[in-house]
């Protein structure tokens, strides 16, 4: 096969024929292949947290807590979602510029401020959260060792995160060099 | 205007068949991209302005799509040099052309892109408008890729 013969096969190619009526399909936002699986995980979280929202203040001691530690553990909260919500629409809507350059370009920049609000609201949920439940209780030796291994889990997870940030950034970067 | 937009993309969903095709190895990934295409260009349909051509819009936004949609990198499994001993009985692609699409994907994502429009008979200035890319860096590219290309294609 030489390079004309790929010419005339590209043209005559993707003899495949959907109707009007599988296209259709394939409009509505509730058959989107990723999106679904985006909404999901948020409908599951929204729940669980709201859930949790209600009932914290009576079932894990809020009343005893200071006043601060409730408002910090329902700011990171709404933040949580929040981020989970920038994380749809920005699936919704990969960027479309004018050109392809341009479009990964946007793309780069877009990522990186999500990125950083992403890590940030993590960080203060995982924080808000610990400090919550380790406010005005008694400290033993064994509550130390549980707090360290529960630290050093929230460590290992932020910085996957982290990782993985980095990668897709680095991945749109290189895309827009090769342009 | 959703019956106008489907006659559209009915009459030219071979270019959506062919960017999915090209830009992802698996059946189920290609079904994906092609249902991910077809959403952005519904959503993109209420500002097409009928400028360019609507086989233009449909392979900027394809295109678009098929780069903008971030993958976790896989191990690549299609890319073994023996095609299956039964063709694929949904789709009928035939030996040379799933040849063609296995040449094609061992290009990188800027590569696929520049050398579909190529291969779809674009100008050098079209190509240049979609891409990005100044008309004179679109010979530049597409001499490197044809050239990588022949030697893809020589090894077979």
């Amino acid at each position: 096969m030489n390079i004309d013969d790929l010419k005339s096969g590209w043209q005559n190619a993707g003899g495949q024929s959907l109707t009007e009526k599988e296209l259709e399909m394939m409009t509505k936002i509730q058959n989107h292949p990723s999106l679904k699986k985006v909404r999901l995980k948020f409908i599951i979280e929204a729940t669980l947290l709201t859930i949790l929202l209600f009932v914290y203040y009576d079932g894990f001691d809020g009343a005893e807590k200071p006043f601060y530690v409730n408002m910090l553990l329902v700011v990171s909260i709404l933040m949580y979602l929040t981020n989970n919500l920038i994380g749809y629409f920005f699936t919704k809507n990969p960027v479309n510029a004018v050109n392809i350059k341009q479009s990964l370009a946007r793309q780069v920049d877009t990522l990186k401020k999500i990125s950083v609000f992403s890590m940030l609201s993590s960080i203060i949920y995982g924080s808000s959260l610990l400090l919550f439940l380790t406010s005005e209780i008694a400290f033993t030796q064994r509550k130390y060792i549980i707090l360290a291994g529960i630290v050093i889990a929230f460590a290992l997870l932020f910085y996957y995160s982290f990782i993985n940030w980095q990668r897709k950034i680095a991945h749109f970067k290189l895309l827009e060099e090769e342009f | 205007m959703e019956k106008i937009f489907l006659q559209t993309i009915k009459e030219h969903q071979n270019i959506i068949h062919k960017i999915s095709r090209m830009y992802r190895n698996t059946k189920e990934d290609q079904q994906d991209l092609f249902q991910e295409i077809v959403f952005q260009l519904w959503r993109a349909f209420p500002g097409f302005r009928q400028e360019s051509k609507v086989s233009t819009w449909i392979y900027r936004i394809a295109l678009n799509t098929a780069i903008a949609v971030y993958r976790k990198s896989k191990v690549n499994i299609s890319l073994s040099d023996d095609l299956p001993e039964h063709a694929d009985l949904e789709t009928d692609i035939s030996e040379q052309e799933e040849l063609m699409y296995r040449a094609l994907r061992q290009l990188n994502d800027s590569e696929k892109a520049l050398i579909s429009l190529y291969l779809e008979d674009y100008s050098y200035q079209e190509i240049a408008d979609i891409t990005g890319i100044s008309e004179n860096y679109v010979g530049v590219r597409l001499n490197r890729i044809k050239e990588k290309l022949k030697s893809i294609l020589n090894q077979k």
